[in-house]
């Protein structure tokens, strides 16, 4: 290699060391504000004052789905196996919101403790199969469900 | 002059057959008659692998469990966004090249990669967009993954408007091709995001120990991945020689590549 | 919700920007060529002139 391009590749060489280097300490200091959702677990180990905004991410507890008479307004338990919030939300829910399924909710809690809902998601997982391979894994056993 | 460049001058003759393919790619007018025959190969090898992706994953595969049909949109939505990333890593690379041994048909590929990389890139958003509305509720959140993708995509307009703006296309390639290298801090964030913070965006179904989804549902989608990497070859390569005669409108090899050849030849 | 329009949706959105992507430098071609034979032209008709 020529006396230029070694000049060159060292020059090169620095800046990236350089960007390298303060990217990597934005990222470690800004890791807590890129965590999207927080988990039931997490909420309870940091005693989350009521009122405060937070977005709740868990799975929907089987079986705890209650929907109100009105037809609007929906409880249910957001779970993550230690630790469940009850969700209190009034609106339309997507249409991948199941039992067993992830979900992630914007809101707040109440006095109570319960998580009063303005926005429910749906969080889809990484797994794709046709229902038929889903009847046949529900059968053995297996659970596709993955959090 | 160094003793070592002097000795490599007089080696030249003997150099490995790569490096003597690398130096003859550098060279305008070889490289413009060399690509110029297997384009329309690229083209149809696209062609017909795109065809038969989008047969075997709109019509032939399955419907999924949970989503219905709606998770037909990830045929398109994951290769774009593999190509995303794909693209930029190599325009990152063949800039570096570009900035270190100043060949010029590096840097003008490494130029001509960035609006095919920010078509990708809008095309993994906008079709992103349309699969969150069903599924998740909403068009678009804040979460790490689609942020950075986001990023990469003005990262892709930022490398086209500092080339465009400067004069010198020379200068403009190398000076766009560092902020390039500098963009690539990016990637790692895209890729792992999904895995370092909770995002809305799920996990990957894919990597190289294995893939989540069904094996009749996974073939369309490698297909598809197959058939967007040579549309980025011959959408590059077009690209390049067009650039190449803007760039050499007065040098005599233009008119000689013009005038020998037949309509059909030039288009 | 029906699902098919966001699909639809998709695909055209897709095509249309491959599309354009792979047609512009088509363009472009078109017109760098009409300018090197005017170039060329120019600087055929000015050798002319200064013999």
């Amino acid at each position: 290699m020529t006396p230029t391009r070694k000049r060159r590749l060292i020059a090169i060489g620095l800046i990236l060391t350089g960007v390298g280097v303060a990217s990597t300490i934005a990222f470690y200091s800004l890791q807590q504000n890129l965590l999207y959702f927080q988990s039931p677990s997490e909420i309870a180990e940091v005693a989350m004052p009521p009122g405060r905004q937070f977005r709740l991410g868990g799975l929907v507890k089987p079986g705890s789905v209650d929907r109100a008479k009105d037809g609007l307004s929906t409880h249910f338990i957001v779970t993550d196996g230690p630790a469940e919030i009850v969700v209190q939300y009034v609106g339309t829910l997507p249409d991948l919101f199941r039992e067993g399924q992830g979900v992630i909710a914007r809101g707040a809690l109440n006095e109570e403790g319960m998580f009063m809902a303005t926005e429910v998601l749906a969080k889809h997982d990484e797994n794709y199969m046709p229902p038929e391979v889903a009847d046949a894994l529900e059968k053995t056993g297996y659970t596709v469900k993955n959090e | 002059m160094n003793p070592d460049t002097r000795k490599m001058k007089t080696d030249r003759p003997r150099k490995n057959p790569l490096v003597m393919f690398i130096h003859k790619l550098g060279s305008p007018p070889w490289f413009y008659g060399f690509t110029g025959k297997f384009v329309p190969w690229l083209w149809a090898v696209f062609t017909v692998l795109t065809v038969w992706g989008l047969y075997l994953g709109l019509i032939k595969a399955p419907p999924d469990y949970l989503q219905g049909e709606i998770y037909r949109i990830m045929y398109i939505h994951v290769p774009a966004a593999w190509m995303s990333m794909m693209i930029y890593v190599l325009m990152a690379g063949m800039g570096f090249i570009a900035l270190i041994w100043r060949i010029r048909t590096m840097e003008i590929m490494a130029m001509n990669s960035a609006p095919i990389g920010a078509a990708f890139t809008l095309i993994a958003l906008a079709t992103g967009s349309l699969w969150g509305r069903p599924t998740w509720g909403t068009y678009w959140v804040w979460d790490a993954r689609l942020t950075s993708e986001l990023v990469l995509l003005f990262l892709y307009l930022g490398v086209i408007g500092l080339f465009k703006a400067m004069d010198e296309p020379r200068k403009a390639a190398r000076a766009a091709s560092l902020l390039a290298l500098v963009g690539l801090v990016n990637l790692p964030i895209i890729h792992f995001s999904v895995k370092w913070w909770n995002t809305l965006h799920q996990g990957s179904s894919i990597s190289l120990t294995g893939s989540k989804i069904d094996p009749s549902m996974l073939w369309p989608l490698l297909i598809m991945a197959v058939a967007m990497k040579f549309y980025y070859a011959a959408n590059l390569i077009t690209r390049s020689r067009v650039t190449l005669l803007q760039q050499d409108l007065r040098k005599s090899w233009t008119r000689d590549v013009i005038e020998d050849a037949t309509p059909e030849r030039i288009l | 919700m029906n699902h098919a329009p966001f699909i639809w949706a998709s695909y055209a959105i897709s095509t249309l920007v491959l599309l354009w992507s792979a047609v512009a430098p088509l363009i472009s071609k078109k017109a760098a060529i009409k300018n090197i034979r005017t170039f060329n032209l120019a600087k055929e008709q000015s050798r002319d002139a200064d013999s």
